[in-house]
This record gives structure tokens, sequence and C-alpha cells, in this order.
């Protein structure tokens, strides 16, 4: 029991430090704040613009266009940044004394991103709500039922970000490309979880190929529970193909890490 | 200046050599950020598919002005990636003290300090778009008017750079700069669509705050005879007044620059 507890008290550190870490970078959060009304503000003008020089049914544009804006502020939850963390600890070694501590590797970090989901993310999306509200007329729901939904679905979602995150950051024990293979995999996430393209104007063969992949189960699915498009009912089938998603990724992660660990070698001196 | 123009290519071919060495690390940067452009251009396609125009604007002359874009960002990221690194890797390390007493300009030692494989990316891609939709666009070209895209291009790639050079020699004065650089540089996108889509007030801040559409849709719309006006012209002028503007305040920050003390 006592070993238990000494784990929870040190991945509690963890999340903490999270916390911490991207508390202190201030400036950084409100310009990235910033940065995203600015993109809500060109992906409303143009959905506009487009739904303008068409003919769309006028409820049909309505509902898109508050999906839009919603999936938008949804979007920052699915923009984790574990890659560049963990490439710097891999190209500067201190990856070496991070795995000589008696934890896991992968649960620390996942305690730290958990951390950083709190801090950065789930802040970073209500003050991105708050400010949309203002800004462009969102209406965020008032239930706390439909919250409490959102933040398990949330939580589910971000569990799965982190596994396909960490399974891509073990590359980075063979290429310094970390920056690029994290923009990479924002775009990727931010497009097939639709919040770029809404997926009722996707062409089939599109929709049929984001349903197939994990990424809506991060941000779409987030996004209409908030807009309370997800009847109750449905919770719970939706919430067990989230963990289908997360028993697979789960293994591909933990296997994608055993090969990598056998890579390691640090500079000595 | 013909030493400066030796040196940069010795500086250039010392990172292609390296580049070269670790070949996977410059293919997935290359692919990073062709695959970014591809997301953005996907959007547009996804929504044209559903209205034969936006604005006026075909897909194919949307596609030109986005390619426009693209090539002055390229020119950016070719020529003066490393401005992005000034304040956390050099400033704040101490790293820009060597670059500081050797003979030649230390702005130029900066940027030849590093080159990144990511401008290759969109460059290539700012290549296909423009060369793929030009053809559709039923501009009858001259020389002249081949002259003016050169220019166009080169002076968005101008303005990109004097705009990151202004908001990166923010780092002398700032503990950190990098959050301003970066919401400066974001609000090229606005110059992604036709400018009007916008309602006045962001039109106004896209041409005369971070004039980022002299990049793309003022050239574009001068090309397929729309109504610009003088603002045509005027791109050169702003793109070298970005320029000085940027390097005297580079300059100034010099001057205060009072190093890590170590």
């Amino acid at each position: 029991m006592s070993a238990f507890r000494r784990k929870v008290s040190a991945y509690r550190a963890y999340i903490a430090l999270g916390i911490q870490e991207t508390l202190a970078y201030r400036a950084l959060f409100w310009s990235s704040v910033a940065g995203r009304l600015l993109i809500m503000a060109v992906c409303l003008a143009f959905w506009r613009a487009v739904f303008a020089s068409g003919t769309f049914p006028p409820s049909a544009a309505e509902s898109t266009l508050r999906y839009i804006l919603l999936a938008q502020v949804v979007a920052p939850l699915t923009l984790g940044n574990l890659i560049p963390v963990f490439s710097k600890a891999v190209m500067e070694g201190t990856v070496a004394t991070e795995l000589l501590r008696p934890l896991d590797l992968q649960e620390s970090y996942y305690a730290w991103s958990l951390g950083t989901l709190v801090a950065t993310q789930l802040r970073e999306m209500l003050v991105l709500g708050a400010a949309a509200t203002l800004l462009f007329g969102v209406r965020l729901p008032s239930d706390p039922v439909t919250w409490l939904a959102f933040l398990v679905t949330v939580w589910l979602g971000h569990a799965l970000i982190f596994l396909l995150d960490w399974t891509f950051a073990m590359l980075t024990f063979w290429t310094t490309a970390g920056w690029g293979l994290c923009t990479l995999r924002h775009v990727v996430a931010l497009f097939f979880g639709g919040a770029l393209l809404p997926p009722v104007l996707m062409p089939h063969w599109l929709q049929q190929l984001s349903a197939a992949l994990p990424f809506q189960h991060m941000l779409q699915l987030p996004a209409t529970v908030l807009l309370g498009d997800v009847p109750p009912s449905q919770l719970p089938r939706v919430w067990s193909i989230q963990l289908l998603w997360l028993l697979g990724l789960g293994l591909c992660s933990r296997l994608a890490y055993r090969t990598a660990i056998r890579q390691v070698t640090v500079a000595g001196g | 200046m013909k030493r400066y123009a030796r040196l940069y290519w010795v500086f250039l071919a010392q990172w292609l050599k390296t580049a070269f060495a670790y070949r996977a690390n410059l293919a997935l940067g290359l692919l990073s950020t062709m695959a970014q452009q591809a997301i953005g251009l996907l959007v547009v396609w996804g929504a044209m598919l559903h209205v034969p125009r936006l604005n006026g604007w075909t897909y194919d002359q949307i596609l030109f002005a986005y390619g426009l874009l693209t090539l002055a960002k390229a020119l950016s990221h070719l020529v003066a990636d490393n401005l992005w690194n000034l304040g956390q890797v050099y400033l704040r390390a101490g790293r820009l003290d060597p670059l500081l007493v050797r003979p030649v300009n230390p702005l130029f030692h900066l940027l030849v300090d590093r080159f990144s494989p990511e401008g290759l990316g969109y460059l290539l891609m700012g290549l296909v778009l423009v060369l793929g939709s030009a053809p559709a666009m039923g501009i009858a070209w001259t020389w002249l008017k081949l002259l003016y895209l050169l220019i166009a291009v080169l002076s968005g790639g101008a303005i990109f750079i004097g705009l990151n050079l202004l908001t990166a020699s923010m780092a002398f004065f700032v503990m950190d700069a990098l959050p301003l650089t970066l919401a400066v540089f974001q609000t090229h996108q606005l110059a992604q669509y036709p400018l009007s889509i916008y309602r006045r007030n962001l039109r106004l801040v896209v041409t005369w705050v971070v004039p980022y559409c002299f990049a793309s849709y003022i050239p574009a719309g001068y090309l397929l005879h729309r109504e610009v006006g003088w603002m045509a012209l005027a791109g050169p002028s702003v793109a070298v007044g970005l320029l000085v503007a940027g390097y005297r305040l580079w300059l100034f920050g010099l001057t205060h620059h009072g190093s890590t003390g170590t």
C-alpha cells in the first residue's frame, strides 16, 4: 500500500510540474490566445463568404457556423507539446537521468501532460470560449451535466492524444526533427479532427477516411458534446469507442517505447 | 559585397553538408511543411466544392494568390529563418557575443548561422501552386508581367522578413519576444483569402498594420485586372520601408545589448 502511495505522490509532483512550467510562460499563453482568436475571425469570415456564395439552406449554414466556432474553441485541447519536449530531453541527454528514476517513464510523462492539459489547454479553451462568446456570439451550454460529459470526453480524448504523441515522440530517438513532427501531427489532428473543414461538408470518401482515424474522437466529439448534439443515452457508446481506441493506441505506444528504448545512446562526459 | 556573397556561399555549403548528412531529418522537415500547406489547401478545395466562386474569385485564382503568399513565406524562411532564434537561443544564452566580435556584419552572421529546410518545402509548394494555376487564369503573359510577378514575390518575402526583424529585435528590450513574433507572423493567414470577405477593420489591418496582402491578393488582383489602384505598385516601397525600420531597430537594440555577463 505504501508503495502505491509513494507512486501517487510522485506522479502528483509531475502534474504540478506540468502546471508550473506552463503557467510560467504567460506571454506565450496570451499571444497564443490572440492568434487563435484571429484564426477564428478568419474562419468565420471565410465560411460566411462561402455560405453567401452558394445555395445552402440557412439553417444548415447557421448550425455549421456554430460548429466551426466551437471546434475552434475546443481545438487547443488537441495541441499538446509532448513531442518537442521529449525530443529536447533526448537531444540534451537528460532522458538518461529520467530513465534511471524508479518510475515508469511513460507514466510520469502522462502525469506531466495531464498537468499541462489543466493549466494550459483547458484554461486556453475557457478563455477562448469566453472571448468568442463576446466577439462572435458563441453560445456555451449552461447545463452542468453537459459540461461534465464534455470533461469526461476531453479527458479520454487527451489520453488518446497523449498515446499518439508518445508513439511519435519515440521517433525522436532516431531523428532530431521533433519540431517538424509536432507541427505535422498538429495539422493532421486539426484537419481530420474536423476543426478546419466541417465533416458535413467533406466529400464522402474523406468523411469515411476521417471516421477510420482516431482524430475525430479527440476534437469533433468533444465539440459536438459541448454543442449538446450528443444525447445522454449515446454517451456510453461514444465513450466505449474512445476506450477501444485507447486500448489500441496504448498497445502501439508501449511497443514503440520498447523498441525505442534499445536505441538510447547518451553522450558520456 | 563580393566578400559577403562568397561568405554566404561558404556558410550555405557548410549547412548543406550537415543537412545532407542527416537526410531523414531533411526529408521530415520538408514533408511537414508541405503537409501543412497541403492541408490548408484541402480546406479551400473542400469549400470550393460547394461554390463556383468565392466573392468573385475562382478556385484557380485563389490558388494563385495562395501560391504567391507561400513563395514570399518561403523566401523569408530560406534567407532569414534564424531570426526566430534571436531571443531564446542567442540573446538569453549569450550566444550572440561571439558573432559580435567577428569582422562581418552581425545581422548577416546571424542569418547565415543556421538555415532551415522548411523554406525549401514552402518554395516547392509555392512553385507548384503558381505554375499549376497560372495557365487557367487567362492572363496574357508578357515579360513585363513576369517581371512584376518576380518583384511582387521578392517584396512579399521582404515584408515577411521586415516584420520578423522588427518583432525579433524586440528581444533586446523584453525578456521574451517570441510570442510577439509568433502573433504577428500568424496574421499572414488573413492574406490567404480574398480581402473582400473581411469587414473593414480586418481589411485595414492586413493592408496597413501587417501588410501581408501586398504578398498575395494585391499583385494577384492587379494581374487579373481588378480594381487595386495605385496599391498595385506600392509593394516594393512597403517592403523597403519595413526592412529599413527593422534594421534600425536591430541596430538600436545592439547598442542596448548588455550581454549575459558570463
